[in-house]
């Protein structure tokens, strides 16, 4: 508003006697105001700080936002000091519950797990197959070599162990590309008794990137089919009893010849089973591509900073959490002080105008 | 405090003591509280009322947020709202609301007021002579008194616009009368 108002012929005479003629305050009311005034160095009034409603939530909240960025860190610092375990774990096994402990003969097949090569996994032994049950050995490795010379020799050595160990070679897929690069793919079937020996040999030929090893148990299907099997031995042999004693009807004579050709699947889907039993697969991959492979340990920095960006991540989730759960209210509160704000102003603007 | 003195020492007086705000600016705030309410009597113990909160509230004043004399005037006005709410109740109370008119028979607003300015004075409403107070009295600008009533500066222009014209025809009719 500018000093126009104020300015306007009609109001200089009222405006300047107002001010010229404004009564000053009751010397009694100075000494009192007076006295007043002068106390404040006497008496210790209110607290030393007042922050007021604006600042102390603007406080708040940087005091909020300095303990969620503090803890972020502080974890992280402590989080980066020391390396991820569940990396530097060794041999990757996945397999049945039921694969059992390597026994003290089997450990003496492979080479001990001390060696540790450059991808972080350790050679270990790998788990020995039951030796009283039939089982469906399945190992499957990922070795990688240096170069495409490396990948030749290393296919032909594994073709020729797995030859050696009575084995044999079910399928191979080899190739190579420019600058040295290669990869081969061999299905190898091993007799289970020497599965250990086979993986232990084929270890040597590179460095493990990967290794799984996967056992299923074949004994209940055996089982079952062998019961199957006596059963129906047992009603053949008596068929041909009755008949060679008095000959048999048309209908026992069908139920003779089916009894003979369900024998005979029987037998020979259990001689599959333990031939399929008596063989593990291997299925060895070699490589020449290495970086993509190679696992990178993260730095103290990395890993510093995926702990701390983790908890601000958690952090933020839980204001945002807060925020939906609270918003409402805080909405509702901020339109209630809105409304009396608004109400004592009326209410004001009223007692004024009937004053 | 001595006018004579820069207003940037004045200010710095002013943040250090209460007791240099209530020298410098006592005259004011009893002028604006006599204009609010009317009454000499009540206008000084509202004005006494208004120190004593600012000695509870001083470490509040933020001179950065305006001037001592605009805060004083805010505290005195939100003291002043208080009086008349207490005092409708009271006269609600005793049932003699439609009761009270003041006769201008001895000088309130001023020293020697012209007895037509004296009374046209009188017949204003309290928020028109509030805004007369700030502006014309208490000479704040129009962002100040705008801020001391918690309105806009256009409407607080226009506020004072009508209280003026409203004071101007009535002197002018008293006289003429």
């Amino acid at each position: 508003m500018s000093q126009r108002d104020l300015d306007d012929p009609r109001f200089e005479e009222i405006v300047t006697e107002l001010r010229e003629k404004a009564p000053p305050a009751p010397e009694g009311l100075r000494e009192r105001v007076d006295a007043t005034a002068r106390s404040q160095s006497a008496r210790k009034v209110g607290g030393r700080w007042h922050l007021g409603l604006r600042r102390g939530l603007a406080l708040a909240a940087a005091c909020t936002v300095a303990v969620g960025v503090g803890a972020a860190l502080v974890n992280g610092l402590t989080g980066s000091e020391k390396p991820k375990g569940l990396e530097s774990e060794g041999v990757l096994v996945v397999g049945p519950q039921k694969a059992q402990a390597p026994t003290a003969s089997a450990q003496r097949l492979t080479k001990p797990p001390a060696a540790k090569d450059a991808a972080g996994l350790q050679r270990a032994p790998a788990l020995p197959p039951a030796r009283r049950r039939l089982q469906d050995y399945d190992a499957r490795m990922r070795l990688r070599v240096e170069n495409a010379a490396a990948l030749d020799r290393a296919t032909k050595r594994a073709m020729r162990d797995t030859r050696g160990l009575g084995g044999f070679v079910a399928s191979i897929d080899f190739g190579t590309r420019p600058e040295e690069q290669g990869d081969a793919s061999l299905v190898l079937r091993v007799p289970v008794a020497k599965v250990q020996e086979a993986v232990a040999r084929y270890t040597e030929l590179g460095t493990i990137v990967s290794q799984q090893v996967r056992i299923n148990d074949l004994q209940p299907q055996a089982d079952r089919l062998s019961q199957s099997a006596t059963e129906l031995r047992r009603r053949i042999a008596e068929l041909v009893a009755k008949s060679r004693s008095s000959g048999l009807t048309v209908d026992e004579r069908i139920r003779l010849e089916n009894a003979r050709r369900d024998l005979q699947s029987l037998t020979g889907r259990r001689s599959r089973l333990v031939r399929e039993a008596s063989y593990a697969t291997v299925t060895l991959e070699l490589t020449t591509a290495n970086a993509a492979e190679k696992r990178e340990e993260p730095g103290a920095f990395r890993t510093f900073w995926d702990d701390a960006s983790k908890i601000l991540g958690t952090e933020l989730i839980w204001l945002l959490y807060a925020l939906v759960v609270a918003g409402p209210f805080v909405l509702l509160a901020m339109l209630a002080l809105v409304a009396e704000r608004s109400r004592r102003r009326r209410s004001a603007d009223s007692l004024l105008a009937h004053n | 405090m001595p006018a004579s003195l820069p207003a940037s020492e004045r200010g710095l007086r002013e943040q250090r003591s209460l007791a240099a705000a209530a020298e410098a600016h006592l005259d004011d705030v009893y002028r604006y509280v006599l204009y609010l309410t009317g009454d000499r009597n009540v206008a000084e113990d509202l004005t006494n009322a208004t120190f004593e909160r600012a000695l509870h509230r001083w470490r509040r004043f933020d001179p950065k947020r305006g001037s001592a004399k605009t805060w004083l005037c805010q505290l005195a006005r939100g003291i002043a709202l208080d009086h008349f709410r207490a005092d409708e109740r009271r006269r609600r109370r005793e049932q003699k609301y439609a009761a009270t008119i003041r006769e201008a028979d001895e000088p309130v607003y001023g020293d020697g007021l012209s007895p037509a300015l004296e009374t046209a004075m009188a017949s204003l409403s309290a928020g028109e002579r509030e805004v007369v107070a700030l502006r014309v009295v208490l000479e704040l600008d129009g962002d100040q008194t705008a801020g001391v009533l918690g309105i806009s500066p256009t409407a607080c222009s226009t506020r004072l616009s009508r209280a003026l014209t409203k004071l101007a025809e009535r002197v002018e009719s008293d006289v003429s009368a």
